[in-house]
């Protein structure tokens, strides 16, 4: 059961790792666009306002503090000590 | 040797070698602007398609540990043995090699680009940087023990490497047939609207939507990949990570059922926008609304599927699961709830707002209440402030004030003519939770996540039993770095949290983070109603 586990989890992970390129990009454009944000703004450059990575990516640390804090709140629960 | 000591330092080391290259990478990044590389013509745009090989490697090194397996790791603890020592001589090349790959990335991310015999040479100089910075990177940490593994296991890494190419290639193949998959979220939103009557029109071979005079067009990238792929690696990094919780090959299920729950949010997300865009706001329909959407509906999807995993009989390991609620402590929730709750509301009101949040007092409210349900953890925290807080406090103000957020006058004008016009007694309201937020809420809030959960966290698993005075440099710079990146001005928000950790440690006392936090605020908010700089709130 535990290589039936390990594989399935293997498939998904290969799987996820393949398509990690495209939010690897997106991410890269975000990282550049919050140091040089008069250059990413849609007035300045039309095509990276269709792309809008300012819209896109806006909500990414939120999000990112969100699910690794709810996670760490749902592992977080312990016994209680006195019992 | 021990060889579980062995397998734990090639691991170590191999980490260190991915963090030092992603902040590399994430510096370069800052750097140069890959996307105007992808609108030239001819084949030099390619170069900025580089991140492609992040995908491919993944996927390598993925297949290759799956195909590997338990032989793989024994052949790991052969061959590494004892630690090897750092060779200098290797970080001295690595780092020439990263100054000219810098060198060369300036030019090949600049326009207009190079023609001729110059651009390959230049591509040619781009890519052998590149991958020498790499080579040693991996020999100034773990001198030749990844070649001599490589030796030994030949078959498995060339089958690995295939195997992951293979993968990669079939899953970037696969990108264009997402167009298909937008024409089946478009027939998933069209019939998600239809119990709201209008007239709804879809158009597959344009991919676009319309519903009464609004419509939207469901680009491949909107088509539900990204949102499949982030939960897809979500899980299968949560269910790795949390194995041992985990009740296989039950908890399995909910890999393929949170992929496919992210495709059906996916076509909720473009009949929502496009409901909002026809009945509500076409301004707010082709804001960001979209986008707020799918980010929240990704974190509830990510935490239920992590909660199921963990809190249901069905998929959880052991007694924990069904055990009574008055069994169990939860400090993490004390310390993070409050926090998580006025950023999850705040996401959420954020979505429906076009400039000013009217429903800003629902953060308010959410974190005080959920305060007041964890009130008996912080008994022991609530101390009266000192005066070195103060001071902390109003440097931290000065420092908003040298890097303050990029101001848009746009924004600030919309902000100030709907405030405005909100009637009187409902914009004192506003402004009194907005004050109230600012100074009282949001110090305790983000002081009980970042100083007295995280700082504490990163120090001991245990982290109630963790004095407020104990320092490491880790713990320091990821909370303060973790803190500055949940501000607009990131720079200023990393002094802050490194102003308001030092504030701790001076007596030990979270309260003293608090008050300098409140301080800062304080002096902040009075410095934006008095010259109207909305962007410093």
């Amino acid at each position: 059961m535990q290589s039936i586990a390990r594989a399935v989890i293997g498939a998904g992970l290969l799987l996820s790792a393949s398509m990690v390129s495209a939010p690897t990009a997106e991410a890269t454009d975000w990282l550049y666009c919050i140091f040089h944000p008069s250059k990413c703004i849609c007035k300045s450059d039309p095509y990276r306002c269709r792309k809008a990575p300012e819209i896109n990516a806006a909500g990414a640390p939120a999000a990112a503090l969100l699910v690794l804090g709810g996670v760490a709140v749902v592992v977080g629960r312990r016994r209680r000590k006195n019992q | 040797m021990q060889s579980a000591d062995s397998l734990r330092w090639v691991a170590t080391r191999l980490s260190a070698v991915v963090a030092v290259l992603l902040a590399e990478y994430a510096v370069l990044a800052v750097a140069n602007d890959g996307l105007s590389l992808t609108r030239l013509p001819g084949w030099w745009a390619n170069l900025a398609y580089a991140t492609e090989v992040v995908g491919w490697v993944a996927a390598g090194v993925s297949a290759t540990l799956l195909l590997g397996g338990e032989e793989l790791r024994d052949q790991v603890r052969e061959v590494s043995g004892a630690p090897t020592p750092i060779r200098l001589r290797w970080i001295a090349l690595h780092a020439l090699s990263l100054a000219a790959f810098a060198l060369t990335s300036s030019r090949v991310f600049q326009l207009p680009p190079p023609r001729g015999a110059t651009a390959v040479l230049l591509a040619g100089s781009w890519l052998l940087t590149g991958l020498l910075l790499l080579y040693a990177a991996l020999r100034a940490a773990l001198s030749d023990v990844l070649f001599r593994l490589a030796r030994r296991v030949r078959g498995t890494v060339l089958a690995g490497a295939a195997f992951g190419a293979l993968v990669s290639l079939v899953a970037n193949k696969t990108l264009a047939a997402w167009e298909w998959l937008s024409g089946v979220t478009l027939g998933l939103a069209a019939s998600l609207l239809a119990p709201f009557g209008g007239a709804v029109r879809v158009s597959v071979p344009e991919l676009a939507i319309v519903m009464d005079d609004f419509g939207v067009i469901v680009a491949p990238g909107c088509s539900g990949i990204d949102g499949m792929t982030l939960v897809g690696l979500f899980m299968a990094g949560y269910l790795y990570r949390f194995r041992k919780r985990c009740r296989f090959p039950h908890t399995l299920l909910l890999l393929p059922l949170g992929v496919a729950f992210a495709f059906l949010f996916n076509g909720a997300r473009i009949a929502a926008l496009v409901w909002v865009g026809a009945r509500v706001s076409p301004a707010l329909g082709y804001g960001g609304f979209h986008s707020k959407v799918g980010w929240l509906s990704f974190c509830g999807l990510a935490l239920g599927l992590a909660y199921a995993s963990n809190r249901l009989p069905w998929f959880a390991r052991g007694d924990a699961a069904g055990a009574a609620a008055d069994e169990y402590e939860n400090p993490t929730a004390a310390f993070c709830m409050p926090m998580l709750t006025l950023v999850g509301i705040g996401m959420l009101t954020n979505a429906f707002a076009e400039g000013l949040d009217l429903l800003y007092p629902l953060r308010v409210v959410g974190a005080v209440a959920v305060m007041f349900v964890y009130r008996d953890y912080y008994r022991g925290l609530a101390r009266p402030g000192s005066l070195h807080a103060v001071f902390i406090g109003a440097i931290v103000f000065g420092l908003w004030l040298l890097f303050p957020p990029q101001a848009d006058p746009g924004a600030n004008a919309m902000f100030e003519r709907q405030l405005g016009a909100l009637p009187g007694w409902q914009r004192w309201v506003w402004l009194g939770f907005r004050l109230l937020g600012s100074i009282a809420v949001v110090p305790v809030v983000e002081e009980l996540a970042f100083r007295g959960y995280l700082q504490r966290r990163l120090l001991a698993e245990d982290f109630p039993e963790v004095s407020f005075q104990r320092f490491s440099w880790l713990s320091l710079g990821v909370t303060s770095a973790v803190f500055g990146a949940l501000h607009p001005n990131w720079f200023a928000g990393v002094l802050a949290g490194l102003a308001f950790a030092v504030a701790t440690y001076v007596r030990g006392r979270l309260a003293d983070a608090v008050f300098a936090h409140a301080t800062a605020n304080a002096l902040l908010s009075m410095w934006a109603l008095w010259f109207q700089r909305w962007e410093l709130w």
